[in-house]
């Protein structure tokens, strides 16, 4: 049980004016850099814990807590507006929130994501306070044998989600993804595959920029190529939900949170495996299913409130275990350990008032991200009356500059361009860009645990079978490709003559 | 169009007026980080770069390139003009040693070299662990079948555990993971038995009671704050070369020599007497060692002697040592 | 080109990039001499991912049609007419262009300005859409409109990552 007065010290002293204007800057920050293609909660924290260093420890971490909310929040504002996820935690935040503002209904689309992301900090907020150290336990449950099943089903999911009708074309788009991934220097003898002979494919193929070439420059191109101006009808509906239809969907939320904090919390699984498994779950328990990638207004909350709410179930593990359950919470728990906060096993017993500091803090950028997302609706909208000859060039400049500015090598530009123009090709075709882009990210994972696991059960395949954790997530995703291969070997038929 | 010409005109004067003889530092610096953000070199380089901000009265802008173990961030440094606005950082041991993997051609001789902090491996097992001191690790490691986590070929840990085993003439499975934290974590879960990574990834579960500590590749005991004292591994292997890593910032050797001078000034008051560095060692488990020049070039060269000659003893070396001017130690 | 046509080539396409990613695993060292099992080996998990996608590849080549497998959609929407096929060109052209030979050997600023002005300047000028040959403003306006965007835009972006984001543009 938390201790209520710790908790109410934490928020008096959350609110005092100083401490509420660093949340309220930071967390616009954040926002900002998540709008942006290219710019990721990461390197935004990155950038903060530099210029924070001289700040008082307290006020830094408050800091870095809003431009972590604000940036995994901002990213859906790009991906509803422009179909290009602003951070890769908002892929799955393109699939119905994009064809939603295609519909004119954007303004509705950005009120829900903002709900949704409230909601779901709120439940991992929850989370936090209550079960922090039952799930740090959880956290260790995953070894080597979980990861490959999780990287595996992932991609899977992904792959079916996005290709309702065709889900061979996502697995396609997938594998291609787990493939690229294998460029580069490899864990086990440190063999750099596929890189022949070059310098920077020895490092591999960095996400970032292959994400905003897949997405960002792939749509660019596809839009501006269509000979017909697409028409914009005047965006009608309220931001705000009615209370009415948040009730209807008060279990997906609280579902999506749930699942959003669980995938947090295990260690190098981010926001973005978190809004893609509470997208699944709630495609999986909807009564709408046929709605999910057309504009469905219960898979955009689901997104949303999944990634929003991995945020604080990534900060479990930071603060219980010293382990980060995400790429920007390690940057986090660095920035905590350089101000000279050591978080980990004992900090419950040590330190309880500083955990709670960090929960009034993630929910207090939480309501500030709110207000922001309310106050900005309108302004972001009257990006859509831009006519795309003139929007679209700008938008490639932030693509490449954002490339770029990631780790300051025009070979990430090159990148970009290769996913882009490839991309573009493939989405011709109706291959989906969300497995290509999950592939990428879940690639190593798998790699790496399935080859760990085998040295370490010395060649068994049994712990991949037998472990509880590894036998759900075994039989999950074979049943998922079963169901599907079966379907499509029967449309194997023999070439017919002529 | 005079009106364009103007325009052009004007954005090349403006793109091209650079800086002309002014004094170093009079712009950033870059400051290539090349392992991921929030890593054991990332955490304190930014430390190191905030004091020297102050110093040097620059901002200093710190870029995390990884990749290929840390030999792309390196190369980048390298590639980047030798006019002291990029410097890169990481462990002493790593640069020196890219020459003999074939990631990079270079030696430690051409960097200069300004060291901040040291670490030293420890071996640790889980708290439930049958194992309690270091004999019954080396009669363990002996019988081959120990499963050692560690982050990856070449890292500090799996150069340790590689030179206790050839010692001992023994055997282990070795699980490579995504960084120091993660492979300690997995010696605190039970999927490995043991970790042989730095100390001051592993002090936070020593601390909280999750690991045990069995000995620390130092030849004195050592006395760690919040852990008690750790045996040293010559207590039980009295010849066993120990050698720290140690952890800096690295400029190109041919900068101007006025870069040299600032930096060895600043490095000499601001960052030896900087008490947020004293802080952030004691609060991780290292030792705060600052030294620039022939002083740094000349405690570093042990712990390369050594992992050069183990990689290639061990067949993952790219070129001989000898002919590399790395003699065996 | 029918959408079934188009997608057994790209099929075949897959398979044979696949088997060459497995062919590329296959020929990775296996480190034998250091005692290393198959699973150990790099070149174990792209093997398997190199089949896979070989195998994804054959069932796309070799299935029936599909319910839209005669319409020739995919085809058309980029190659179908010539207007769409000159605007992906030039698209393709000018992102290249500015992306990969533009950008870091010329000075950001010029680099941006050219890029967007030239942007611009063709699609509002030259390959105007289909359902709109006539463009209601002059010549001059529309460069007006260009060059002042490009200029806003160039300036702006670098002040943002440069000066705010502390990134170093070429």
């Amino acid at each position: 049980m938390p201790d209520f007065s710790l908790v109410a010290v934490a928020f008096y002293n959350a609110l005092s004016p100083d401490q509420l204007f660093i949340t309220l800057w930071a967390t616009l920050l954040g926002v900002i850099i998540g709008m942006m293609p290219g710019l990721t909660a990461t390197m935004g924290l990155a950038l903060l814990t530099t210029l924070t260093f001289q700040m008082e420890s307290g006020s830094a971490i408050t800091a870095l807590l809003g431009m972590y909310v604000g940036a995994i929040y901002g990213g859906s504002r790009t991906a509803i507006i422009l179909n290009m996820p602003g951070t890769p935690a908002s892929a799955a935040t393109t699939l119905d929130g994009y064809p939603l503002a295609r519909q004119s209904r954007a303004r509705e689309a950005l009120g829900l994501a903002t709900i949704g992301s409230l909601f779901g900090t709120l439940v991992g907020v929850l989370l936090l306070v209550f079960t922090a150290p039952l799930l740090a336990g959880y956290a260790l449950k995953f070894g080597s044998y979980e990861f490959f099943w999780l990287a595996l089903f992932g991609v899977v999911i992904s792959g079916r989600l996005t290709s309702m009708d065709d889900p061979l074309k996502g697995w396609i788009a997938g594998f291609l993804g787990l493939i690229i991934a294998m460029v580069g220097q490899e864990q086990v003898f440190a063999y750099a595959r596929y890189s022949f002979d070059y310098q920077p494919l020895t490092g591999g193929v960095s996400l970032i920029p292959a994400m905003v070439g897949a997405f960002g420059l792939a749509e660019i191109l596809s839009n501006i190529t269509g000979s017909k101006t697409p028409i914009i009808a005047e965006n009608k509906g309220r931001i705000l939900p009615r209370f009415r239809e948040l009730l209807r969907y008060s279990p997906t939320i609280g579902r999506s949170g749930v699942a959003g904090t669980l995938m947090g919390l295990i260690p190098g699984v981010g926001e973005d495996i978190g809004a893609w498994v509470s997208y699944a779950i709630a495609k999986r328990f909807s009564r709408e299913k046929e709605m999910f990638g057309k504009g469905s207004k219960e898979g955009l909350i689901a997104a949303e409130t999944g990634n929003s709410a991995a945020v604080p179930g990534a900060i479990i593990p930071v603060l219980t275990l010293g382990i980060p359950g995400s790429a920007p919470s390690a940057v986090l728990l660095a920035a905590m350990v350089i101000h000279g906060i050591q978080p980990g096993p004992l900090i419950m017993i040590q330190s309880a008032g500083m955990v709670y500091g960090v929960v009034a803090a993630i929910v207090l950028s939480a309501i500030a991200m709110t207000l922001y997302g309310i106050l900005l609706t309108s302004p972001l909208l009257l990006v859509l009356r831009i006519p795309r000859e003139r929007l679209l060039p700008i938008i490639f400049v932030l693509c490449v500059v954002g490339s770029f500015a990631i780790a300051a090598r025009e070979f990430d530009v090159w990148i970009m361009l290769a996913f882009g123009s490839f991309g573009f090709v493939l989405r011709q075709m109706n291959y989906p860009m969300a497995p290509l882009v999950l592939g990428l990210v879940l690639g190593e994972i798998l790699d790496k645990s399935l080859r760990r696991g085998l040295i370490l059960s010395e060649g068994s395949l049994e712990p991949f079978l037998t472990r509880p954790v590894s036998a759900v997530l075994a039989i999950a995703t074979l049943a998922s490709i079963a169901a599907i291969a079966i379907a499509g070997f029967k449309s194997l038929r023999p070439k017919k003559q002529g | 169009m005079n009106f364009k010409h103007l325009i052009v005109g004007a954005l090349t004067t403006v793109a091209l007026a650079g800086p002309a003889f002014a004094e170093w530092p009079e712009k950033p610096i870059q400051l290539i980080v090349p392992w991921g953000a929030g890593g054991a070199t990332d955490q304190v380089s930014r430390v190191v770069a905030a004091e020297l901000e102050a110093a040097l009265g620059q901002s200093i802008v710190v870029v995390n390139q990884p990749g290929a173990s840390g030999s792309i961030g390196s190369q980048a440094a390298w590639d980047a003009p030798h006019d002291g606005y990029t410097w890169t950082a990481g462990a002493a041991k790593d640069l020196g040693t890219y020459g003999v993997t074939g990631k990079m051609d270079t030696s430690i001789k051409n960097w200069d070299l300004y060291l901040n902090s040291a670490l030293a491996s420890v071996i640790s097992v889980s708290a439930d662990s049958e194992i309690d001191d270091l004999d019954e690790f080396l009669e363990a490691l002996k019988s081959g079948g120990l499963k050692v986590g560690t982050s990856g070929v070449n890292s500090a840990g799996h150069s340790t555990i590689e030179a206790l085993s050839a010692a001992v003439n023994g055997s282990y499975i070795h699980a490579s993971y995504d960084g120091g934290s993660a492979a300690v974590l997995s010696t605190v879960s039970g999927e490995t038995s043991v970790t042989t990574q730095l100390i001051s990834e592993q002090i936070d579960m020593l601390r909280a009671g999750q690991l045990k500590a069995i000995a620390i590749i130092s030849d004195v005991d050592v006395d760690v704050p919040g852990v008690g004292t750790i045996p040293a591994v010559t207590s039980a292997l009295a010849d066993f070369t120990v050698a720290p890593i140690y952890f800096g910032i690295f400029v190109p050797g041919d900068v101007p020599d006025d870069v040299r001078a600032k930096m060895q000034g600043a490095w000499d008051t601001a960052i030896a007497n900087s008490s947020k560095l004293a802080e952030y060692t004691e609060g991780r488990g290292s030792i705060m060692t600052v030294h620039s020049g022939d002083d740094a070039q000349m405690r570093v060269w042990p712990s390369i002697q050594a992992n050069a000659w183990l990689l290639h003893d061990g067949g993952q070396s790219a070129a001989d040592p000898d002919k590399l001017g790395i003699p065996r130690p | 080109m029918t959408n079934h046509r188009l997608d057994r080539i790209t099929g075949f396409v897959f398979a044979l990039l696949g088997a060459w990613v497995a062919y590329g695993a296959w020929r990775m060292p296996r480190f034998e001499d250091r005692g290393a099992q198959l699973y150990e080996t790099p070149g174990f998990t792209p093997g398997l991912l190199g089949c896979a996608l070989a195998l994804c590849g054959l069932v796309l080549a070799f299935r029936s049609a599909g319910p839209n497998g005669q319409s020739r959609e995919y085809w058309n929407e980029v190659m179908g007419s010539s207007i769409t096929r000159r605007r992906a060109l030039a698209a393709v052209g000018l992102t290249l262009g500015y992306g990969a030979v533009l950008f870091g050997s010329v000075p950001y600023l010029i680099a941006t300005f050219g890029f967007i002005f030239c942007f611009i300047g063709i699609f509002e000028l030259v390959l105007t859409p289909v359902d709109k040959p006539q463009r209601s403003a002059s010549v001059p306006q529309v460069l007006g409109v260009a060059a002042a965007i490009a200029l806003v835009v160039a300036f702006t972006t670098q002040y943002i990552f440069k000066t705010l984001f502390l990134i170093q543009l070429p």
